[in-house]
This record gives C-alpha cells, structure tokens and sequence, in this order.
C-alpha cells in the first residue's frame, strides 16, 4: 500500500540521548536504570532542566532564581541557550511565584532571571523545570505531560500529589524488596486528555534492584494518595510494567547511548515515547485515542478514551499475544465498573499467528509496496469484550526479527519510522537510533 | 450491528433439495449432480441426453419429444412446472443447426402425461437427439455457469470421451455419474464471466463407499481443464513451469480421492439428504455454493472476484471448496478454514521472477494470539451489544510472492457461536445469513440446513 498520511499532526522530540551522568563515575547497573528513568521523566514532560529548591530575590519585576538542586538534560547547569525558554515554578510559598516564565537571563550555572511582578523574595523548596522550546503548536506551546506529584522516599523531599517534582537525581529514587520499605514514585499527568502515568521504584526481588519498577496508569480518574512507602492508586488503574521483570530490558549489559524518542499531536492527546540502545528497542509506552469506537453512537465510553500501553519490546508477538494495553470504560450507571478493559493489540492474522509474524518482508513482493497492517484493540475483559477501535498513526510491519530493512529505517520521505515493529510518525529528519 | 452496505447485488438460488435421497451407494453422486444442475440452473428432471427426438410443429417452430425415453413426463407441467419462457439449450445435435439457446415457447401435451417443449429456430432439423437438451431457468440467477465438457464411463452406459467446449451434458441423471475406482464420470463447469472452471469426477477410492472420495479441482483462467481422453481418466490441465522451474498442472486438485469431500457422511448409512443454497453477483463474478447437512455447512464452492488486489494481480481472481472437519456432527468452523490455504487465486505475475500458477491462499481475518477475535470471544460487543463482522483478506505465504494481496466482497467473519441459520439484522427481514464460518447477503428466506 502506499503510505497514508498521518491522521493527526505529530511533533517531535527525536533522538534525545539518556543521561547518564553518575552512571560512568559509579559504574553500577543500578545507578545507570536509575538515570534512564530520570532521563525517560523529563522526555516525556518535555524539560531540558528541571530541580528542587533554592530562593528568589526579586527587584522590580524581575526575579533572580537561584537552583539549588539541579538536575535535567542535556546537562544539570543553567546555561546561556536556555534564554527565551520557558521555566516553571511549582511549590513555591507564596502563589504569586508559582507558574510559567520566560527566561530573559542566565546569569550562572545556578542563576537565571525572569519577569513576575506577582512574585516575591523567598526561600523556594519546591522544584521547576525548563521547557524545550520547541513544541509551541502544542496546547499552550508545551508538553501536556506535567508532574502530578511524586514521592521521593526518605530523601528529605517528602512526597504529596502538589506538582512538586522530587525526581532531580538518581538518589532521589529508592526502592526496596518485596513490597515493604521506602519507595520513590512519580505521576506525570496529561493535562489535555487526563490520561495519568505512575512510576514506582518498587521491586518483588530479594535485593534492591532499580532496573525493576512498576510502571501503572490511570486512563481516567487519576491517582490519589501517596507517601514515603506507597505509591499513590487510582480506581481505573491497570499495571502497565510489571515489576518482577527489568524495565527497559537487561540495563546490566547495555552500553549507552541510549535514545529517547517522543512523538506527541498537536491536539495534545496522542503520545509515543520508545527508547532504543544500540541494537534493540527497550521500552515502548503509548498514551492514544482510538478511531472508529464501536458503538460511539451508542453507549459511548465516558471519560476521554485512552488507551495506554506500555511494554519492554516493540515486537508484534508480544504486543499482539498479551494484554499490554488498558482504557477505562463506564458503560452506564446501572452496569457497574469502571471496567478496565485489557487490550490486544490485534491485526490482520491467520494460521495461528498474525500477518506481520508470517510474511516478515517489509514489501509486498509483488507489487512492491509496503506491507503495513492496521493496528486494532480487542479486549476479552469480561463486560466490556470487543473490539473497541483502531488506532490511528500505528501500523505493524513485518518482523523485524527476520531479514528486511534495518531497525530503525525511515520510510516515504521520513514521514514515517520502522521501529521494531510498528511503523510510526516520523519527524521527516534523520536522526540517530 | 450496523448492516454494510452491499458491494454487489446479489441473486439467490435457495433451499434447493438433493433429490432422491437414499442410501443405496449414490447419495454423493445425486449431491454432485444436484451442485451441477444449479449452478447452470438447469431445471429438475428436465434434462434429456441421446434419447427423444426433435421434430417440426410448423414453419421454424420445433418440438422436442421425449416418447420412449426413460423419463417421458421431464416436460409434464405437474412434474417440472411451467417451462414456457424458459431456455432450451441443446447441444451435440447432428444437425449444427439444432444447437443453441431458444426459448420455450409452449409445452404440448403428445399423448397422456407425456408433454414436448416447442421453440422457434429456422436453422434447425428434425432428427433424433444425439447430444444433451436442457432447460435453463434464468429468473433466479442471470448468469449462470455453462457445462464446458463431460464424459461418462461405462457404469452409465455407453463409453463417452468428453470433447473440450462441445457443451455436451452426459450426466442426465445420478446413474450416469459412475463412482467408482477403476472408471468414472466426470463434467467441468465453467463460469464464462470469471473464466473459473470447476471439475468433478467420480473417481473414488476403495469399492464400499464409492462416492464419499471423488475428485473435486478448479482452474483459474486462462488456465484450463483438457478433455478427458478416454474412460478411466479425469480432465486435468497443460503441464506449466512455475517460476521456481518445477512444474503443475494447470488445475488444482482441491479434494483429492483420497479424502471425504462431504464431510464423514456414509455413503453406505441410513438415507440422508441435503440442501444446497446458491448466492451469485448479478455479474456473475461471484459464486457461492454452500451445502448443508444435519443442521450444518459441510462443504461449500466459491469463485470470487477479489476486491482491491494487490497491483501486479490482474483480472484477480479466487475460487475454493471448503467441507468440515471428518466428523458427521462439525459443520466448517472459522478455525478449519482461516488455518489452511483453503483458497486457490488466479496467475499472479512478477517482474524479474514471472507467473505464480494456481496460487494459495489463506484467508486473514482481525485477530491476536493465535485466532481470530470470533474465535476469542464468542459473544456481541459488550459495548455496542453489536455483533461484530470481520474482513476476510488473502495472504500469500509462496515464496517470492509474498503478501496480502487482496480482500473478499460481501463475506465477513462472525463469531462461533452465531448458530448456524442465524440472521441480521433483528427486523426479521434476513439481510445477512449466518452460514458455516462466515456471514453474507441471504435473500430473506428461512435457510434450511438439513
């Protein structure tokens, strides 16, 4: 088939490499799983420099921000092309210093100046974060994708559900085993579309492992609650990433870089975000309103119908033979629920396997077109079972485990990316993987 | 369930009955005969082969009398209806001029229950009929497939070698389609819209249930099935070279004599019966023949027009006979037909690499795991509390010529437990009919399926 085009218009952050600061000092696997999460946080919230406390002094208008604990990408220090960023202020004491400024100055590594006439001269233990400037088509020109709350154990951070964002470094994150013990989390929420995302440092194994967590969404109704030793819960929410298995796959035996790659539309609902290493792909985490909802002029689902999906692969087999995706559906008041169905990624298939799995040739050999098959979502979840829509801007191809282009090939004038097996929006720039 | 909205117009021939069900070793022979009749469309017991006579009334008019035949009321009003208005197709006449398509213009008593049909042809003559009489009824189906050739051995007589594109109908009646091992009957059907050319021979395997194996095979034009050179022998087609250097036949041997093609229904049993339903495109470019048996769909043809084909697939085309598992009690599920090449395509051409002959196919459906969503949950949409209906595409897995290469029309995947019979929507007016693994157009009769 020839390509479509994209249903949605899409904007990018390509390439961005992960952080990993400490990890060369230390050298430990942990540090490095600590690091990547960090590193995935502020993709998928769109900062380049984000931290916790410090003070303002203000004289006139203008507001003199001094960091004290500085964390970010591509590095922690303020520095001069952050002028005409944009920062945000979140937990400070007085309300009138809270919210998003223009950067106008940097004056050092730790020290940058604003305009707030509302603002005032304080201490400041809250956290803020540096915006990357260029997704201005986004809803009010930035990620939708914010801090909600987290939690950072017994750093000295504390925890609450106040958009403070404890998460600066990796020794903000702990864990410990088999349910007891401090835990960091941290819920990054979609103001657009409500859809909520839960990090947990949790860990079922016998020792303190941070390449385990637990990766949870809320598709609705959010999460509340939260502190020291767990992690907040939401009434629709469903575990995405299990926390007795390495999220992003073994991080003891890669080597970075790794990249991050973050696609998001312009309404501010969609979101892919897929993380690579050298030779694989890691982690895959959508955020998607589906298209053509059976029954949308029926019982339509409530709430803003998203889907979100997550997985340490972006092989079809696994998408297509495990629930790997989750929405939250009220049918009606007298039904029960909120159901939470489980979703299949479910395609084209015969032969007891899908198409992609069998024909693995990215091209029809005959006619020589790509071979791109409709992504759809069935659920067998008792009360809500059905397909229930198909996702729009994501495609499987062939298996990518079998001969065919390159992992990572861009396709038709760069508009869209063959990554594992999905095909999805691309950016129309060569990047690196 | 939001009714889609129908590709095709589609005309219907249903709850057709096998006639004379028994049990004494021909049952799978009259289905054979019946599945022949309906597709041309030929009326019951109207079919008259080298008996009766043509003579002239007056002028042009000629009448064709069955005195002295086997069956001398084929033409009785009370036995085959009112023929008037209906085709006369004769063929293998003596004279050429006797062969064509007329149209009845009466029927005549001669003498008693014994009737003629009378037609107009100037061309003719009179003489004894040397070929095959039959009376098409067109009113049902406008384009009905045509008898390219047959040949009959000698369990029905006399020894008749088919003769390719002579049109000639030897199988009358059951007898003369001879099952047997060692000398069979055979005729090849063709669909002159399509080019499709469906062949069934009596031969069989074994000498007690004659009849439960016969061959069953298809040809996707241009491919084409030979005449059969002598008794003993079915029509197969030329010898081609597949682009890998072996070579096959232009044909496809979809049941081989070595497997039940109706299922595991005893040739030998108690007498049984089934009914046949025909659903073909007003342009004839889509045929489906489905055969029902104790309440189940235990085989059913196809020949169909493929909708979007990939580019390089021309005058794409797709033919199939499917029959259930081997047990008396499984009509065709989704899972025996979406898990076998059941589908034999037209040529497909490749630059650089040349023609696939007689290429294979599966038929895909929406689906995870290892089934299809109707196989997963068998149930409505829980949401919708709509049942959902599936696209049927067609996948290639031949090497070389790899790849989805086309959909199905007016066919849908339901779910598994969609009783057999089952219709849409809930009005009652039975747009769609639940049938074996699929759901398509009905007509809005009650299907019988036994």
């Amino acid at each position: 088939m020839t390509l479509p085009a994209h249903a949605k218009t899409w904007v990018f952050e390509q390439s961005r490499e992960a952080n990993f600061l400490n990890w060369f000092t230390l050298g430990q696997d942990e540090e490095a799983a600590r690091e990547l999460i960090l590193s995935v946080k502020a993709a998928l919230c769109g900062h380049v420099r984000h931290g916790y406390s410090g003070s303002f002094s203000k004289s006139g208008s203008t507001i003199t921000f001094t960091a004290t604990t500085q964390g970010g990408y591509p590095r922690t220090a303020f520095t001069s092309d952050l002028i005409g960023k944009t920062i945000q202020i979140v937990g400070a004491t007085t309300g009138g210093n809270n919210g998003y400024y223009t950067i106008t100055g940097v004056t050092s590594t730790t020290v940058l100046t604003y305009e707030n006439a509302s603002g005032a001269t304080e201490a400041f233990s809250g956290s803020y974060r540096v915006l990357i400037g260029t997704w201005s088509s986004l809803p009010n020109g930035r990620s939708p994708w914010k801090c909600k709350g987290s939690g950072a154990g017994t750093t000295g951070k504390g925890s609450g559900m106040d958009g403070i964002d404890r998460w600066v470094r990796s020794a903000d994150l702990q864990t410990s085993t088999s349910g007891v013990g401090n835990r960091s989390w941290f819920v990054a929420q979609n103001e657009v579309s409500g859809a909520e995302l839960c990090f947990f440092q949790y860990t079922n194994s016998t020792s303190s492992e941070f390449e385990r967590i637990e990766l949870v969404c809320s598709p609705n109704n959010g999460f509340t609650g939260g502190s020291a030793t767990a992690r907040p819960t939401a009434t629709d929410e469903s575990i995405l990433l299990a926390n007795s298995i390495d999220w992003c796959g073994k991080t003891d035996v890669v080597s970075p870089p790794w990249r991050i790659h973050v696609a998001q539309t312009t309404d501010g609902y969609d979101l892919h975000l897929w993380l690579h290493t050298l030779v694989d792909e890691t982690l895959f985490i959508f955020s998607r309103i589906p298209t053509g909802v059976q029954g949308d002029s029926v019982k339509p689902w409530n709430g803003t119908r998203n889907v979100m999906g997550a997985r340490n692969n972006m092989d079809v087999a696994s998408w297509s033979d495990t629930a790997a995706a989750y929405a939250c559906i009220d049918k009606d008041a007298s039904a029960g629920g909120p159901f939470k169905p489980a979703f299949k990624l479910q395609t084209d298939l015969c032969n007891n396997s899908p198409l992609p799995t069998q024909l693995k040739a990215l091209r029809n050999e005959v006619s020589g077109e790509y071979q791109v098959y409709p992504i759809g979502l069935f659920t067998a979840t008792t009360s809500v079972r059905g397909r229930h829509g198909r996702m729009p801007d994501m495609f499987f191809v062939g298996d990518g485990g079998s001969a065919g282009m390159p992992m990572g090939a861009r396709m038709a004038s760069n508009a869209w990316v063959r990554v594992g097996d999905f095909l999805l929006p691309w950016g129309g720039s060569y990047r690196r993987f | 369930m939001a009714l889609p909205t129908p590709q095709k117009v589609w005309e219907f021939d249903t709850n057709r009955p096998m006639i004379g069900a028994t049990n004494s070793g021909t049952s799978h022979g009259q289905l054979a005969v019946l599945m022949k009749n309906m597709l041309m469309q030929v009326v019951n017991r109207s079919h008259l082969y080298a008996e009766g006579s043509i003579a002239t009334v007056s002028g042009s008019t000629r009448r064709i009398d069955p005195t002295g035949t086997s069956d001398t009321t084929r033409y009785n009003p009370s036995q085959v209806g009112n023929l008037v208005g209906k085709t006369v197709r004769i063929k293998g006449s003596t004279t050429s001029g006797n062969n064509g398509d007329f149209v009845i213009t009466a029927q005549s008593v001669v003498s008693g229950s014994v009737y003629a049909i009378e037609y107009v042809n100037a061309s003719g003559a009179a003489e004894s009929v040397a070929g095959s009489v039959q009376v098409i009824d067109y009113s049902k189906i406008s384009e009905p497939w045509i008898l390219s050739h047959s040949g009959k051995s000698s369990g029905g007589g006399t020894i008749e070698s088919g003769v390719l594109d002579d049109g000639v109908d030897k199988i009358r009646s059951v007898a003369d389609y001879t099952m047997n091992s060692s000398a069979w009957s055979y005729f090849v059907l063709r669909n002159e819209a399509t080019g499709t050319e469906l062949m069934m021979s009596g031969r069989s395997t074994g000498s007690v249930d004659d009849g439960e194996m016969m061959e069953i095979a298809v040809a996707m034009s241009p491919n084409r099935f030979l005449a059969r050179s002598g008794a003993g022998t079915s029509p197969a087609g030329a010898s081609i070279t597949q682009p890998d250097g072996t070579t096959t036949n232009a044909h496809v041997m979809i049941r081989s004599n070595s497997v039940r093609w109706f299922n595991a229904v005893d040739e030998a049993a108690a007498a049984w019966s089934a009914v046949a339903h025909l659903a073909m495109s007003d342009d004839g470019k889509h045929t489906r023949l489905v055969l029902c048996y104790n309440g189940f769909v235990t085989a059913a043809f196809f020949d169909e027009e493929v909708q979007d084909p990939v580019t390089g697939w021309d005058d794409a085309q797709v033919a199939s006979f499917i029959t259930a598992a081997a047990s008396a009690a499984n009509g065709i599920t989704i899972a025996n037909t979406n898990d076998s090449a059941h589908w034999v395509g037209g040529n497909i051409a490749r630059d650089s690499i040349g023609t696939l002959y007689n290429m294979r196919l599966f038929s895909t459906g929406e689906g995870s795991t290892t089934s299809l969503n109707g196989e997963q949950v068998a149930a409505a949409n829980d949401i919708a509390g709509e049942v959902s209906l599936g696209r049927i595409g067609l996948l290639c897995t031949t090497p070389s010529f790899r790849g989805r290469h086309g959909l199905l029309k007016d066919l849908y995947w339901g779910h598994t437990a969609l009783a057999q019979g089952n219709y849409f929507p809930a009005d009652n007016t039975k747009q769609l009919l639940c049938i074996g693994a699929w759901v398509m157009p009905w007509d809005g009769s009650i299907a019988e399926l036994s």
